[in-house]
């Protein structure tokens, strides 16, 4: 009988920490979503947690510690008593490294199309708070995997992928005296030589460049210019998908 | 005819369970209509929940679902939360 219920497996309890924690911050976030999302001055904080689980606690074949939860009558399982409390943010900041803003690279991991991190590195990565190709950036592949088993391979390669240069959208603005221009956001757009822009096939001038825009002249007032090819780092690199969103109408350029 | 039910498979994220517990309850009533107004300070849960860790080692559970144990349920944990009441969800 019963033949369909699920073998509890063992997870090393490091594992089970950081997921828990993770939990938690989703837990609060919601909390905190209802305070945006509706008209609520007020809402719950989590301040504190104690769980008394009902565990199995294992030694692996390589020394580590496995938690594995008790089912239905199994005798002799063990009370595992977690008593979690509040960490403000301006402990977290006292008592550990930050990682720089998101002005760098904010694109999620999971844009990341070449270099794609599995699902178990991504989650490792989530417990460590890592969600951005910027905060990626800030790690050491190397102490990565001693710490959390994500092969320093898989992250030079998901940071390899993470450095091309990628074009994220286009919008149509207006200088000041009434140009009308396309401005091109993307990430690492320049890199040694100025970088070539086409649109529709047609080379344009590059009035501005930095590593998270380019700003060209449109090939007229209503003519966001189609396709969108930027020739830099010796690479070819167009608006791929939709992703990151076609033209916009015009609007008054802020450079 | 039914399968019998596998109360393992209704068990729900962790975040998801406090999420439910706490969102119906009210953090204020009353107001200058009432002559009073009432605010919630802190809530204090404590409560039997069965729980199992899941894929990727989440903590999935559920309040118990019967008054009646069977030795088919899973044996019962226990969580204890403490809430406090803050403006604009800030930690």
């Amino acid at each position: 009988m019963n033949g369909a219920r699920p073998q509890n497996r063992s997870f090393p309890v490091e594992e089970f920490l950081q997921a828990l924690t993770a939990q938690l911050d989703r837990a609060q976030d919601a909390l905190a979503l209802k305070v945006s999302g509706t008209n609520r001055p007020l809402t719950w904080a989590l301040r504190d947690l104690k769980l008394d689980l009902n565990v199995f606690v294992e030694v692996g074949d390589n020394g580590r510690v496995m938690l594995r939860s008790a089912g239905p009558n199994e005798a002799g399982a063990s009370t595992l008593h977690l008593d979690l409390t509040t960490v403000t943010r301006p402990m977290v900041e006292e008592n550990s490294w930050s990682f720089q803003g998101d002005d760098d690279d904010p694109r999620s991991l999971d844009d990341l199309q070449v270099g794609k991190l599995d699902d178990d590195s991504r989650r490792k990565l989530d417990w460590l708070g890592v969600r951005t190709v910027s905060q990626l950036k800030q790690l050491d592949p190397g102490a990565v995997q001693q710490v959390f088993g994500i092969p320093a391979m898989r992250l030079q390669a998901a940071l390899a992928a993470a450095a091309r240069p990628t074009v994220l959208g286009h919008e149509m603005v207006e200088s000041d005296d009434g140009e009308a221009l396309v401005r091109i956001r993307g990430v690492n757009l320049i890199g040694g030589a100025a970088p070539e822009v086409h649109l529709d096939g047609q080379p344009v001038e590059v009035l501005e460049a930095t590593p998270r825009h380019l700003l060209v002249r449109a090939l007229g007032k209503d003519q966001p210019g189609g396709e969108v090819e930027v020739f830099t780092r010796g690479q070819r690199v167009t608006l791929n998908g939709g992703g990151g969103g076609g033209p916009t109408p015009p609007r008054s350029a802020a450079r | 005819m039914s399968a019998p039910p596998r109360p393992w498979l209704s068990l729900r994220p962790l975040a998801e369970v406090l999420s439910a517990v706490t969102g119906p309850l009210p953090l204020e009533a009353g107001g200058a209509a009432a002559g009073a107004r009432v605010t919630v300070s802190t809530l204090d849960v404590d409560l039997p929940l069965e729980m199992r860790i899941g894929d990727g080692a989440e903590l999935r559970a559920s309040l118990p679902r019967g008054r009646m144990a069977t030795g088919f349920d899973l044996p019962l944990g226990r969580l204890v939360a403490h809430f406090d009441v803050t403006e604009g969800g800030v930690r």
